[in-house]
Order: C-alpha cells, then structure tokens, then sequence
C-alpha cells in the first residue's frame, strides 16, 4: 500500500534523511522510531506530501502522494486543533473542507473517541487526553486510507499515555487501519506496532525492522514485550551512546 | 491584550466600592473647591450639570442640542471607522499573505503612518467640503492601526494550523478564510479597537479646527472662546463618556465573539 524509496532529503547543507527505504501493508501498524532529530517528522511530511524529498520518491497505492487526491490523516505532534472552533466544529472541518456534510458521521467518531456531550466545548476547556481523541477523531472523520501520526502522545503525562494507547489500539482493531506513528517512546512502539522500524541518527536511514510477534492486546509486563523493548532500547543506544 | 474591560475590573464588590467613593470624593472636592474660588473660570460639578441639561433642552447659543452636537460626531466618527475597517482588513490581509506586497509599498506606508493624522487637517479641509473632512481625518488614524495588526494577525497564523488543513486537501480559499483569518480575528480586532480609540481622538481636534457649527469638538471651543467653562467642560465630559461606552460596546463584543480565547481574558 505504501512504498517509500530511497528518500533523501536535504535541508540546504544539512542532511536529514538519507537513502530511506520500507513498505507499509494494507492495515499494518507499523511504529518508527529514533534518536531525536533524525528526521522523523520529515518523514512523515513527505509520506504526507506535505514536504518534497531531495531524491527518492513515495508511493500511495503506486501514486505519489498528493493530500487533494488521497485520504491521509495526519495527526500533529504540537496542538493542532483549532482554538476557536468547538469540538463539534473541529470534527467537522475535514467534511467541511471536502464539501461533504455528514453530521451523524460527526456525531459517530465523537462517540467512538469517547468524548460525547463534549460536542459544544472549546479546545481550552479539555484535558490534553481529550484534545488528543479530538484530533483522533477529526482525523477518522474523513475515513483515510493511511493515518500517520507524529509523537500523538508526547506531551500527556504517563497514565493517560497508557489509556491512549489501549484506545488507539481497539481503534486500529476496529477499522484495521494502515498506521504510521512515530514516537520516542520504546514501550508505545512495542505495544502498538506490527513492526518497528528503528531510525538512525542523522541522516536518518533504516537501521533495522523488527517485526513485533505478539498477540494484542499486548501485557506490557510480560517477558517477551521486555526482551523486545530491550532489543529496541539497544539498538538505539548503538546510535545514542549515552542513553 | 491585557487590557480589562472597564466592567469587569468593575465586578468585584470591593472595587465597586472603593471606585464609587473615590468618584464621589473627587466630585464633592470640586464642589467645595469651587464654591470657595467662586470664580468663573472654576464652575462647579451642579453648575456643569444644569449646563449640560440646559444645552440638552434649549440648545447651544446657536440653538443646536447636545444630542445633535453628539449625534454629528457619532455619525462623522462612525462613517470614518467604517471605511477604515472596510479597507484596513482586506487590504491588511492581501499583505498579510503577500509579504512581497507590503514589502514593496513599505517606504510608502511606514512614513505615512508617522504623520499625525490632525497634520493633515488644514490639507483636508483644503481638499474636501464638509462632513468628507472628518471622514478623511477619522479614517487617517483608524486605518494604520487596523491594516497593521491584521498584517501581523495573518503572518502570525500557526503553520500547524495551515498543514491540517493541507492535509484534509483543503483549497487556497478554504485556508484563508477557515483558517488564516478566524486565526488572526483576535488580532484585527485589537487593531480595530485601537482604530477606534485614535479616530474619536481625532474627530474632536478636526471638529474643533473644522467650520462646521456642530459637534462636540466645535461646542467646546464655542464656549471657550466665550470663557463660558461650564460649557465647554459640558462637551469635555460627553466626549470621555461617549468614548469609554464605545470602547465597552466593543469589549463586550469581542469578549461574545471570542468565546474560545476565554483563556486569555481580554
């Protein structure tokens, strides 16, 4: 479904990715990460189309990437709602955007994000969990075909973390949808990804894939979702000494 | 956009209280200051008031009412504002997302807006007859501020805002006008509220130098020139009352409009 070849990218002198190459299955979760600054927001700009590689190119079902043509959702790492549209209103501006007017489509995602009766709130008045359903559920609104999601849960503290990541995966159990999230954090990769895709420092290349055979939901205790964490943990310790 | 809104420093009991007391001290100083000076340079607060209510009823010396002289310049002010606003916030948008545009007038905008906007009254009324001056004048002041902040409110648009909506596939003119201008709208606000501030200043120095026989600027130095203080000091505080109600009215129209910044009390 999605292919990424050889992507380099170059931001005047400085290199950021080098010669980056996977693929991505229909309905796959697949979780990258890597040592900061290696490029991995880059990445997901360009998968998005929202950035143009140096070399190498992307592929979306054999086409290039384009966000008028394709269905991509994009969850953003800073806060990305917008303040003065309510919750409802944020829900809606991707049908809004495309002309299409689907208010029980609306009123559905709120639902399945959790965060009914919040329907008339601004963004202020919510916790830092519930911005981000919000943006879960502006992004599923308009049914992508590819969710990319960029450090989604960065900011919130550790239990709520959790909670998301619980909710995130039934959601993914549910539509079965072609997921690429990036994150620092060693524990959400192995607990969401079908397979990890490790980064290297910068310039960022593939380092290594890890597919992640365990059955979901996945025990964040057991044994072996620890030797995975371990492996990943030293794998990036290879590109960051001191950690 | 720190500034409070008068009413709402206003809610707490306390300051109620103290503002009521210290209103009533100054005016009963001035009433005790006055009746022992006795002069008619220093009138007193009832003097001003049965001025102002006489001014109401029977009119000036030339027979025009308060109401009529406020009305003039409500409506001269209104009419300046206005056409501010209506060219200040699209023109200020076109810069706003054209930075090339505004960079290539910039020596043409920047020394413009430092000439005091009360400069260009005796060109004014040179060029234009009656009620235009004051449009013009009032326009001058109101329209720099207003252009500027809504130039820095676009520039200001948070690029996460715009790639959400790149994202979604959004067109150039769903990105301007759902997310570039509700984005920047607290700004231009701001910016029409200090419009609004600098042209009622100006309306009353154009009113006080224009020919006309009416407005609260031109009742002042009606009366000045008749050392009849009362009088002018009649027009002195219609304009400061005048001036704070409009400022209020936009405060709480801004505060409605802008429920979601609720966090950032304006």
């Amino acid at each position: 479904m999605l292919d990424v070849k050889m992507v380099s990218k170059n931001y005047g002198s400085l290199e950021v990715l080098s010669k980056v190459t996977f693929k991505v299955k229909r309905g796959e979760f697949v979780v990258i990460v890597g040592p900061s600054g290696c490029g991995k927001t880059t990445l997901l700009k360009i998968i998005a189309g929202l950035e143009t590689p140096t070399t190498g190119f992307v592929l979306i079902d054999g086409k290039p990437p384009n966000p008028r043509h394709q269905n991509i959702g994009y969850v953003f790492q800073e806060d990305s709602l917008f303040p003065w549209r309510t919750v409802e209103g944020n829900v809606r501006f991707g049908l809004e955007v495309r002309g299409l007017s689907a208010r029980n489509i609306v009123k559905e995602v709120i639902a399945l994000v959790g965060l009914e009766g919040f329907e008339d709130y601004y963004p202020y008045q919510l916790s830092g969990g519930m911005r981000k359903r919000v943006e879960i559920a502006r992004v599923l609104s308009v049914n992508p075909s590819l969710i990319l999601m960029d450090e989604p849960f960065g900011d919130l503290d550790a239990q709520t973390r959790w909670i998301m990541h619980k909710e995130l995966w039934a959601i993914h159990e549910k539509f079965k949808k072609t997921t690429i999230l990036v994150t620092h954090n060693v524990e959400e990769a192995v607990y969401l990804a079908d397979k990890v895709i490790v980064l290297t420092k910068r310039p960022g290349t593939v380092k290594k894939v890890i597919p992640v055979k365990l059955q979901k939901p996945r025990n964040k205790l057991s044994r072996q979702f620890i030797k995975y964490r371990g492996k990943i943990i030293d794998l990036l310790r290879e590109e960051v000494p001191n950690i | 956009m720190v500034e409070k809104s008068f009413r709402s420093s206003l809610r707490s009991n306390t300051t109620a209280l103290y503002n009521v007391i210290s209103v009533a001290l100054l005016f009963l100083l001035w009433e005790v200051l006055a009746k022992v000076l006795s002069s008619p340079f220093f009138p007193s607060l009832t003097d001003v008031l049965s001025r102002a209510a006489r001014i109401m009823v029977n009119g000036d010396i030339e027979g025009y009412s308060l109401l009529y002289h406020a009305f003039a310049s409500i409506l001269r002010f209104f009419s300046g504002f206005g056409l501010a606003c209506i060219t200040g916030f699209p023109i200020g948008v076109v810069m706003g997302l054209r930075r090339e545009i505004y960079n290539a007038l910039k020596s043409i905008i920047e020394p413009l807006r430092f000439i005091p906007p009360i400069a260009w009254l005796p060109l004014a009324f040179l060029l234009l007859p009656g009620y235009l001056r004051y449009v013009m004048i009032i326009w001058l002041g109101a329209f720099f501020p207003i252009l500027l902040s809504t130039i820095a409110g676009i520039k200001r648009t948070s690029p996460v805002y715009i790639d959400v909506a790149k994202v979604f596939g959004a067109d150039k003119k769903s990105i301007i006008f759902k997310v570039v201008i509700p984005s920047a709208l607290p700004e231009i606000l701001a910016g029409m509220r200090i419009g609004l501030g600098v042209g009622w200043m100006c309306i009353v120095a154009a009113e006080m130098m224009g020919g006309e026989p009416v407005g609260l600027g031109r009742l002042i130095i009606k009366y000045t020139e008749l050392l009849q203080i009362d009088a002018s000091l009649v027009g002195l505080f219609s304009i400061g009352i005048i001036g704070l109600l409009m400022n209020e009215a936009f405060l709480q129209m801004e505060k409605r409009f802008f429920k979601w910044r609720m966090e950032v009390k304006i």
